[in-house]
């Protein structure tokens, strides 16, 4: 078994010669819930992305479990990226049973509950969903698996503040705690009640990884007050 | 597979649907059009098979669209399925709504010979075994898949250049694609020391019948060097098939 159940090793991803990522290493361990910090642009949604397995690093590699990115770990990450999860002829009980198809975690019992949770009905159309509807959504699909590993990309970003709340509520409702989850935003007030860990990147760099309780204690503020300083 | 075909499916249904819908109106416009105004038998004939081909040749867009769509789908990507089986869903949903197609053609066919009589006006004789019939499918299908498999490879490649000329670099692919597998299997068969058949072994000839021209429609069943090419041509389609999966696995589409 390994330590660490997510590890970045000397992670390189260029886009047309630009460094969205520079050698970028981190181990997180198993039963965090993990805040990946950054600003526009800081290289969060690839980072997500490389571990999702959905792209490649130019240079390095990224192991789950001890296991390198790709195929075989796509059945233990679940990944609710900053683009829809579902196709517009679907309606909710069709993203539902797609899930169900392909994910041998998927747990219908728990989608079930989550919907009733988040106010979404089974025959509601995808494409008729608002913005904070439609997030719930596909936090619902990501959430309702039994995966190791959740990666969340910006899961409050556009929406109101009563979504907002829903939402993180529904992340500490249902978050498994063996699992890790890393939830990558920029909104850093609204969501920090919920991390144990945050990692702060900035240009493609990692500058800082901490437990937040220990940084609070050493700063004596708040891990919204030093990411605006960090980030400044 | 079967399960992203099942999607697939369900995506397409409606375009699928409407699509054929539209060509059996607009063949049964012809059909009874043609007939009760008294058009010329050719012409009814050649309106027949330009929609009938218009319909072929949309089909194949519609499902190297579909393949296009899911390469850019996250929630396909995502999916723990290898991406060959990506590939070959969206070629087995083409297939299969050709298939579809054939049924109405043979339909379609049933009814005019049921109410209009023979077409010996048009077609004087149709010499066609079942192994000919047999041949000809088999042609079609490796016809229809070979461009399917060509047009993926392309279209992959285009989407694995992030920068403008991608598409560019994705058109001209395909000709080059075409252009090598064409002068390889040709080389191929010539150091073989087999003949160049034909890849369809339709012969047309015309004659005057009458007032009306008539076309004889034979079909060669000799499969000599057409066997060959056809297993020249499914070793390019392995090929094609493992360079787009190579892709899929090593350049982000997404």
């Amino acid at each position: 078994m390994a330590e660490q159940l997510l590890e970045l090793k000397n992670i390189t991803k260029k886009y047309r010669g630009k460094i969205a990522l520079s050698d970028v290493s981190l181990g997180i361990g198993a039963g965090k819930i993990v805040g990946l910090l950054g600003t526009n642009g800081s290289g969060k949604s690839t980072l997500m992305k490389i571990v999702a397995g959905l792209i490649q690093p130019s240079n390095g590699a990224a192991y789950t479990n001890g296991v390198k990115v790709g195929l075989e770990t796509k059945s233990s990450i679940s990944f609710m990226p900053d683009h829809p999860l579902t196709e517009s002829w679907m309606r909710v009980k069709d993203a539902l049973a797609f899930y169900d198809d392909f994910y041998e975690d998927f747990n219908t019992e728990k989608a079930a509950n989550m919907l009733e949770f988040m106010n979404l009905n089974l025959m509601d159309k995808v494409s008729t969903l608002s913005k904070g509807m439609n997030e719930r959504l596909q936090l619902t699909l990501a959430l309702s698996r039994d995966a190791k590993l959740y990666l969340l990309d910006e899961p409050i970003g556009g929406v109101d503040p009563i979504a907002r709340d829903k939402i993180l509520d529904a992340i500490l409702e249902f978050y498994n705690e063996h699992s890790t989850i890393i939830i990558s935003t920029h909104l850093v007030k609204d969501i920090e009640r919920i991390f144990d860990e945050v990692v702060f990147i900035r240009e493609g760099n990692v500058v800082m990884q901490e437990e937040v309780e220990r940084l609070r204690f050493k700063h004596g503020k708040s891990v919204d007050d030093i990411f605006k300083e960090v980030f400044a | 597979m079967l399960k992203l075909l099942k999607y697939d499916l369900k995506r397409n249904l409606n375009t699928f649907a409407s699509l054929f819908a539209l060509l059996i109106i607009l063949q049964g416009a012809v059909t009874i059009l043609g007939n009760t105004r008294h058009w010329d038998d050719v012409t009814i004939i050649v309106f027949i098979i330009m929609l009938y081909s218009l319909t072929v040749l949309m089909l194949g867009v519609m499902s190297v669209n579909t393949y296009r769509k899911n390469i850019k789908s996250y929630s396909r990507r995502l999916v723990p399925k290898r991406p060959i089986w990506h590939v070959i869903s969206s070629l087995i949903l083409g297939l299969s709504a050709e298939l579809v197609l054939l049924i109405i053609m043979f339909t379609h066919a049933l009814i005019y010979y049921s109410y209009v009589g023979n077409l010996s006006r048009v077609i004087n004789s149709i010499s066609l075994s079942f192994w000919g019939g047999v041949w000809i499918g088999v042609q079609f299908i490796l016809f229809f898949t070979f461009m399917y498999c060509a047009i993926v490879l392309s279209t992959t490649i285009a989407a694995s250049i992030k920068t403008k000329v991608g598409v560019w670099v994705g058109i001209g692919s395909f000709f080059v694609i075409q252009f090598i597998l064409f002068k390889l299997e040709m080389m191929i068969l010539s150091a073989l020391g087999l003949d160049n058949d034909p890849l369809f072994l339709l012969k047309r000839e015309s004659e005057q019948v009458g007032t009306a021209t008539g076309v004889v429609f034979t079909v060669n069943g000799q499969f000599s060097g057409g066997l060959t090419s056809i297993i020249i041509e499914c070793i390019f389609l392995a090929g094609m098939l493992y360079a787009t999966s190579w892709l899929l696995r090593h350049k982000e589409q997404v």
